[in-house]
């Protein structure tokens, strides 16, 4: 299972070049150590079982409308789901993420599954959003920021890998790809979901979407193996 | 599938015949790379919102949907309560129709209504037309005016029942001209109930049409040459008065010429004792016909 809980940086510190370059693993268990001893509070305060995960009992937190474990949710989440709602749709971005976690909490009570569904349930409120907003904006034709489309500002040739900031990382999957394709990529790569879960997700079964993230691989491996090796 | 325990592991699909290029590796590893400051900069206010969202929502959930419930309970006791009176209404006043104990008005409305459903019920205005037809009365025109809610009616009847204009009178001028006017036409003018009376007054006078109108047909022409100057009082009933030979003035008169009909004028002209001729080229016997009443009403000293 993915790591859920947050990175260092996200105890406040603002994040450096070097935190960027370093490796995610590192960070990581550092974060989920920490992240992981006030989750062991949380279970004990709340009475939860002890052989619960740390992110379940985040999660179960969260249901019953506990402000650590709301919190916890929202950074082990926000980062990602914002990454993905800025390369799908850079000009909605923070306000789609807001309004998805607006529409969480008012049905997290109903909520029945693990933290793989959870992740799952989440971007798919949040891509139903995007696209709930996309037809708005089509239908109003008078958007004034419709010229902007994302960051054009990452060159694959200028940028090595190892020194992408995450949204750059994200925003050059996006742009390598096709709409199918980076939509699989993005929901396997940032929110973890299963094959199933996002042939479910965008209404296809489950050999389409193994079919599509081989040809995105694929497609991504040319077009840097060629650029940046 | 192991795909789905490890992001890291998407690929794995493959079983290894299409190894991932490390390049690759790291660059989901960085779209996966820990949250920025920035990102997580909305966590106090979205935490907040989402609480107050969550609390209101569980201090809404349960009453909600129980008064949503019984607002439905409530509702649809409503809509069948309502539907039973309206059932029994309907059937109350298509029984007191069929009765015929209903006031007129509402009687002919619910006549009317239950009509197009294929029920016979009794409609005091047509049987009150039926009786004004059958006894001839032209009087009885303005009662089944106002009994007759409907426009149409009033206009059904009211043509049914015309007696159209004197042509041996007032309306002479104005129906000759028609006459002429209509020459290329015969038939047409035969057909309407003014050039009968017309006909009818000729033949009375032992005279064709033509030759009956020939005395008329100087005036109006001379009519309507002084009506083209546009010096005409504006009224269009004072034809009648011309043919019938009152005495008219244009003092009242300030119309322009063949278009305008004003009343006022007219009243004017007929209570003038100056005997000037003034009249517009245009006669419609029909207009001519209710004008005049109109201006006999009025002019009542």
């Amino acid at each position: 299972m993915a790591l859920l809980l947050p990175a260092p940086s996200c105890n406040g510190s603002s994040p450096t070049t070097n935190d960027r370059n370093s490796r995610p693993e590192k960070c990581a268990a550092v974060d989920f150590r920490a992240v992981l001893s006030g989750i062991d509070e949380l279970r004990s305060t709340l009475g939860d079982s002890p052989e619960q995960s740390p992110e379940e009992a985040a999660l179960r937190a969260a249901q019953r409308g506990d402000a650590a474990g709301l919190t916890a949710l929202f950074r082990t989440y926000q980062p990602r789901l914002l990454r993905y709602l800025r390369a799908r749709e850079p000009r909605l971005a923070d306000d789609l993420a807001s309004e998805t976690w607006l529409a969480v909490a008012q049905r997290l009570n109903t909520f029945e599954g693990g933290v793989s569904d959870f992740a799952a349930w989440l971007f798919t409120i949040a891509r139903l959003r995007m696209i709930d907003a996309r037809r708005t904006a089509s239908r109003r034709r008078t958007d004034p920021f419709a010229e902007i489309e994302g960051d054009s500002s990452t060159s694959t040739e200028q940028i090595a890998i190892q020194k992408l900031s995450a949204q750059d990382a994200v925003n050059l999957i996006n742009s390598a790809l096709n709409e199918d394709q980076a939509e699989v990529i993005l929901l396997r790569t940032l929110g973890d979901l299963s094959v199933d879960q996002v042939a479910e997700l965008l209404g296809h079964d489950a050999g389409w979407v193994r079919v599509t993230q081989h040809r995105a691989t694929k497609r991504l491996a040319e077009r840097y193996s060629e650029r940046l090796l | 599938m192991a795909d789905s325990d490890d992001p890291f592991n998407v690929f794995d699909f493959t079983n290894g015949n299409d190894p991932i290029d490390q390049n690759l590796i790291d660059l989901f590893n960085a779209a996966k790379a820990d949250a920025t400051t920035e990102e997580l900069a909305a966590e106090a206010s979205t935490v907040t919102a989402m609480l107050a969202a969550m609390q209101a929502g569980s201090s809404n959930v349960v009453p909600f949907r129980s008064s949503t419930m019984r607002q439905r309970f409530i509702t649809s006791k409503a809509a069948t309560k309502a539907a039973i009176i309206s059932g029994v209404v309907l059937f109350s006043a298509t029984a007191a129709a069929a009765g015929g104990v209903l006031p007129h008005a509402v009687q002919s409305t619910v006549s009317r209504a239950v009509e197009h459903v294929g029920i016979h019920v009794e409609n005091p205005d047509k049987a009150a037309h039926d009786a004004l037809e059958a006894t001839g009365s032209t009087s009885s025109t303005i009662d089944d005016k106002s009994v007759t809610s409907s426009t149409e009616d009033a206009k059904h009847s009211s043509s049914d029942d015309a007696v159209g204009p004197d042509a041996a009178g007032a309306a002479k001028a104005g129906l000759c001209k028609s006459f002429f006017e209509h020459q290329n036409n015969p038939a047409k003018a035969e057909d309407s109930v003014a050039a009968k009376n017309l006909a009818d007054a000729a033949a009375k006078a032992g005279q064709t049409v033509a030759t009956f109108c020939a005395t008329a047909a100087t005036t109006a022409s001379s009519i309507d040459d002084h009506a083209s100057n546009g010096n005409g009082n504006g009224a269009d009933d004072t034809s009648s008065s011309v043919a019938g030979n009152s005495n008219t003035s244009g003092k009242g008169g300030s119309g322009s010429g063949t278009s305008g009909g004003n009343h006022s004028g007219v009243d004017d002209t007929t209570q003038s004792t100056t005997p000037t001729v003034s009249v517009p080229g245009r006669v419609d016997p029909a207009v001519t016909t209710s004008s005049v009443e109109d201006i006999s009403g009025k002019n009542k000293p």
